[in-house]
């Protein structure tokens, strides 16, 4: 099976993007099988998944033969936009120092502890609440990157990306699930902020483009899928100014709040 | 229908997270269908690109003179 260029890019930026999800939920899931019971927090998870993939086929397979595909793309380029500038956004203010990194270990404690306050079920009995926190971080981050799935599924100029981002996210969940597996630990070491700023871009510009396409916008370039490029590229410079010009914010903030402790 | 309406509450706060976000671009598709509609589709394309990364622009200017 040979892939387009840009269908290669919707399996990376299916990929990463689930990634980030994907280990977020697995913090939640390890908190509570290490606490709780792993036979809850792996049911859970399970049944999370099972009706993460109920959502995608019944409103994948729905929304392709109702909505006439102009406006479809329109819709999904529109939301694609909306969440990658969430996520650039907010990669742009950590990469700045104007805000936290997020600490999947600080965050690991804290469920731990959560969850130990929780009353423990009699020995044997099932642990309903093991089972509903890990449903419940599996679907809301999974719900994530069912919308992220379905936004590359639906939103390209033919439906053979369903496969590319499908592709993209089972194999996010794989390597996810296995470094899990090996380590026993949350995944500390992932570049969380690397992973966001990079799909962020990638939603953005991919988004620009279908959202253009949807309301008939004549991209420069032949063909005019190759104007993904460019966008990446010119959102990737935005991007570096901006994080220059915050970063610069910042440090004048730090060298006056010295100034201001020292007189 | 209450599972919907929960459903569309959390895409909603999800969304407008920030809020000059959410309008800016919703603001900048309103003014590309209006381009585009009456016959400028060819420079839509890079005005496109030009107001979303205005629309990052300022909702990170909004932030640090917020902080």
């Amino acid at each position: 099976m040979g892939l387009t260029a840009v269908q290669w890019g919707v399996v990376i930026a299916a990929f990463f993007a689930s990634a980030v999800e994907f280990v977020e939920a697995f913090t939640v899931v390890l908190a509570v099988g290490v606490t709780r019971s792993w036979r809850s927090s792996l049911l859970g998870a399970l049944a999370a998944t099972a009706t993460l993939a109920v959502i995608v086929a019944v409103f994948g397979v729905s929304l392709l033969s109702i909505v006439p595909i102009e406006v479809l793309r329109f819709v999904i380029g529109a939301l694609l936009m909306l969440f990658g500038m969430k996520w650039l956004r907010k990669s742009i203010l950590r990469y700045s120092h104007l805000k936290a990194m997020r600490d999947e270990a600080a965050l690991y404690q804290r469920e731990i502890t959560t969850l130990e306050e929780e009353p423990r079920p009699s020995p044997g009995a099932f642990d309903s609440i093991g089972f509903a926190v890990s449903y419940k971080s599996v679907l809301l981050e999974g719900l994530e990157v069912a919308f992220i799935v379905l936004s590359f599924g639906t939103g390209a100029r033919n439906e053979a990306n369903w496969l590319p981002a499908i592709i993209g996210a089972a194999a996010a969940a794989l390597l996810v699930i296995l470094a899990g597996v090996i380590l026993r630990s949350p995944l500390e070491r992932v570049p969380e902020n690397t992973l966001k700023f990079s799909v962020g871009l990638m939603l953005v510009s991919y988004g620009t483009f279908w959202a253009g396409e949807g309301m008939g916008v004549e991209w420069p370039g032949s063909p005019p899928d190759l104007s993904i490029i460019g966008l990446i590229v010119g959102y990737s410079l935005v991007s570096y100014l901006l994080i220059r010009w915050l970063s610069s914010v910042h440090q004048q903030r730090t060298a006056a709040r010295l100034q201001e402790t020292t007189q | 229908m209450n599972y919907l309406k929960a459903a569309a509450l959390w895409l909603y706060d999800f969304l407008a997270e920030d809020n000059l976000l959410m309008l800016g671009t919703i603001a900048s598709l309103l003014l590309l269908i209006a381009l585009v509609r009456l016959g400028g589709a060819e420079y839509a394309g890079p005005l496109f690109f030009v107001l979303i990364a205005a629309v990052l622009f300022f909702s990170l200017r909004a932030e640090v003179v917020k902080k």
